[in-house]
């Protein structure tokens, strides 16, 4: 393999990764407010393309206001999820809240059946993200260095966000101890309500990103990314923002580089993984971030 | 003023107040002593606006503050410092002071000025701001979550067995702390299992039974009484 193939793969490691890293976003923070695994957090990146897709094709917007929009919608529809089907679940069994995240799943992938049609639509991609460019000698198609520059940006102000604005310490006070957030004057709803809407904002964005990369879309789209997002939450450690991030980045690039050194194992990649996540269970529960600290009571 | 008025409290099944009532007037301490169970946090939380009552009232300055969530009841002027001090250990000592002026519309100059009030009454915290909160001891974390109600400058400061844990002297010494703050004018409502130590400081205080209010008066008053002295004091 060549040096300038090397870093192709590398390219698109790293791009795949910033996509899972987006969606484990979502997971993470969720998970660490209300130690609910969103089930259908994939179904929010389906949702966010179509949103992106319909904004070009039906009302001809322009790129550069249909993906922000679809961006700004997205969240919004995760405020009336989290409003409607999860919020009035927060005082009985977790597991209500879990199957009330499996139906919302199941909802919007019917949703997106009967509305969207079953049948995959091309996403067109903007012709900025569709020329080649020649780095170093090695070709990559500008869409590669889109996305990694679009996933940088969007955590260096979801990291502002959460580290340098009251809001995010609330929210991680929250992830703490929500009564005590309470004790704070914080309006604790309000706050958790803020984190589905960023999550989802975030997941948009890797929905539409995820559509400019593999340029079709269908209504179970986001199911895979959704797994796989899910899959790097927990191998960063499940509630911690930085081990999403991390995590997401190592499962695309992993991914990658194995069907890139091992082609006759690309078939594998999905199970490979699944793998991942079985011995990170069987060895380091709390994944790379999470802290070793015995579950609440 | 915060008035009490006959607060019947239920867990599910469980009765855990009977209708109590109390006056916590401005500018005193008042302490409400009991026995393990019997029902002092309880009675916090449901001022606090954290657990509902099935039955009576709760009155800041004659308004109601029943039905209001807890977010809300610290914004009126009641902050607590809960149990078991509960301080955001993922956070930095400095945050979790900015944390309880979270709900203050006060410019960022005035909210400094009152943390640096916090630091002169703590020295300690002082030198560990930086540090995440789950860092410090027992003793400081106490300071903290005192420090960290105070933000919000409240009028009527709730605290929840605050020598729960500490060594003798560093309890002895958080109480001293209780009585400076009153002196400047805190009103304070305390509770406490070590009931020698804030009859001490307080002006009044209740005892509790089993969800009753079953003695009050002034707080050195009733330090002389023999059932006070033999229950709750250790006296024989
Ligand atoms: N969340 C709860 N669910 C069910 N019962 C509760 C709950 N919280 C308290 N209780 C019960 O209510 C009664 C009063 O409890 P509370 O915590 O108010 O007592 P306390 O006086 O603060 O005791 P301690 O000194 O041990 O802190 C107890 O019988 C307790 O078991
Ligand atoms: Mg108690």
């Amino acid at each position: 393999m060549t040096l300038s193939l090397f870093f192709q793969h590398l390219a698109n490691g790293i791009s795949l990764g910033s996509l899972y890293a987006l969606i484990a976003i979502g997971y993470t923070m969720v998970y660490g407010i209300l130690r609910l695994i969103n089930f259908a957090h994939g179904d929010i990146v389906m949702l966010g393309s179509y949103i992106a897709f319909y904004g070009v094709v039906m009302f001809f917007l322009p790129w550069w206001v249909s993906f922000p929009l679809a961006i700004l919608l997205t969240g919004v529809v995760g405020i009336i999820i989290e409003r409607t089907a999860y919020k009035p679940l927060r005082e009985v069994p977790r597991i209500n809240l879990f199957t009330s995240a499996v139906a919302v799943s199941f909802l919007l992938e019917n949703l997106g059946l009967v509305i969207f049609g079953a049948r995959p639509k091309g996403f067109h991609r903007p012709p900025v993200m569709d020329t080649v460019l020649y780095i170093g000698g090695a070709a990559v198609v500008s869409y590669t260095p889109i996305i990694i520059l679009t996933a940088l940006v969007l955590f260096g102000g979801l990291m502002f966000v959460v580290h340098r604005t009251k809001v995010g310490m609330a929210m991680r006070a929250l992830s703490k101890d929500i009564e005590t957030t309470g004790l704070m004057g914080v309006n604790t709803d309000q706050v958790i309500t803020f984190s589905f809407a960023l999550g989802s904002a975030l997941a948009a964005a890797g929905g539409i990103l995820w559509a400019i990369k593999f340029p079709q879309i269908q209504p179970l789209m986001g199911v895979m990314p959704g797994l796989k997002a899910f899959i790097a939450a927990v191998l960063g450690g499940i509630g911690d923002i930085t081990g999403a991030l991390i995590g997401g980045f190592l499962l695309g690039i992993a991914e990658i580089m194995l069907v890139a050194f091992m082609p006759n194992l690309a078939g594998y990649r999905d199970a490979f993984a699944y793998s991942i996540l079985i011995l990170l269970l069987l060895f380091r529960p709390t994944g790379i971030m999470g802290e070793m600290e015995p579950e609440k009571v | 003023m915060l008035e009490v008025r006959d607060l019947h409290v239920y867990y599910g099944g469980i009765h855990a107040l009977h209708g109590i009532s109390l006056r916590v007037p401005d500018g005193q301490i008042v302490a409400l002593l009991g026995a393990n169970g019997a029902g002092k946090s309880t009675t916090l939380r449901t001022i606090a606006g954290i657990v509902k009552p099935s039955e009576g009232d709760v009155l800041l300055d004659g308004e109601s503050l029943i039905g209001l969530r807890s977010f809300e009841v610290v914004r009126r002027g009641i902050a607590m410092v809960p149990e078991g001090r509960r301080v955001f250990t993922n956070l930095t000592v400095l945050e979790n002071l900015r944390l309880g002026a979270y709900a203050r519309r006060d410019s960022n100059q005035v909210i400094q000025r009152d943390l640096q009030e916090i630091f002169n009454l703590f020295p300690r915290l002082e030198e560990r701001k930086k540090q995440s909160a789950g860092t410090l001891s027992g003793g400081e974390q106490q300071m903290l979550a005192l420090g960290r109600a105070l933000m919000s400058k409240p009028r009527i400061l709730m605290i929840d067995e605050p020598s729960l844990g500490l060594a003798p002297v560093l309890a002895q010494d958080v109480f001293e702390k209780l009585k400076e703050l009153n002196q400047a004018g805190q009103t304070i409502l305390l509770i406490e299992q070590n009931a020698r130590a804030a009859m001490s400081i307080a002006n009044y205080a209740y005892i509790l039974e089993t969800g009753n209010i079953v003695l009050e008066g002034p707080a050195a008053e009733l330090a002389q009484q023999d059932e006070v002295r033999k229950s709750y004091l250790g006296v024989h």
